[in-house]
């Protein structure tokens, strides 16, 4: 038995919470954590690895190794565990995380270069984005809501570092660029 | 607009800036380079494009 289970850690240095995560690793499952400077992977690390207790909740562990060369991880990794801020923002295999982002936070951390994002205008059930001249993109059932930045607009055709996608974005000839 | 091409070996990012001021990174391979200050056309495919809530930043798409 070498899975890891983490049942609700929680770690406080003070009143500020860094770490609240609730998840269980399989035994042989690679696992990485990624995300922002911050955000709490040292923390959950050497809380796994049994260098930090945590304030509250359980954790047991047979030991993996872990790495903190993402490009590496990523490349070889079954599931990654996004972090923001001490929480699990998604998990997911490298292409969930690339093709299905859960939320704006994910879509723009995972990949390089990173995804556009592009503000757009909800008009007459349709998104238009300012940006792009004014294109306009259908929806398949009419956007809701109504003026500015109901929408942000994300263009997911960029090609990501790691080659998870194959989805190529150059310039085809001097001057034009394809998205 | 190129604002800024940066020569990354095998491929350069160029940041784009829009009419709107936002910014678009694009991936440039081989050996072209685009100046800084070329006026240059986006082609978009709209069915791929994703949205997200501006307040919840959940993905609606």
């Amino acid at each position: 038995m070498s899975g890891v289970t983490l049942n609700k850690a929680l770690k406080k240095y003070g009143d500020v919470q860094v770490i609240g995560v609730d998840r269980d690793i399989k035994d042989g499952e690679f696992c990485v954590f990624v995300g922002p400077s911050g955000c709490g992977k040292s923390t959950l690390l050497r809380r796994i690895a049994g260098l930090e207790d945590a304030t509250s909740g359980q954790g047991s562990t047979g030991g993996r190794d872990v790495t903190d060369d993402q490009v590496e991880a990523i490349t070889l990794t079954d599931k990654i565990v996004v972090l923001c801020a001490g929480h699990i923002e998604q998990v997911g295999s490298p292409m969930d995380l690339y093709q299905n982002p859960d939320n704006r936070f994910v879509a723009g951390f995972i990949g390089s270069p990173s995804m556009n994002f592009m503000g757009g205008v909800v008009d007459c059930g349709k998104v238009r984005i300012p940006a792009l001249n004014g294109q306009v993109i259908e929806t398949a059932r009419p956007a809701q809501g109504s003026g500015d930045g109901r929408f942000t607009s994300a263009e997911p055709q960029t090609p990501r570092r790691w080659n998870l996608a194959h989805r190529g974005r150059y310039f085809g000839t001097a001057g034009r660029c394809c998205l | 607009m190129v604002d800024i091409s940066e020569q990354l070996g095998g491929v350069a990012y160029d940041y784009l800036n829009t009419p709107t001021g936002e910014r678009i990174i694009v991936e440039t391979k081989g050996d072209d380079v685009v100046a800084a200050g070329t006026k240059v056309t986006v082609d978009f495919a709209p069915a791929t494009a994703m949205f997200f809530d501006v307040t919840s930043e959940a993905r609606l798409r």
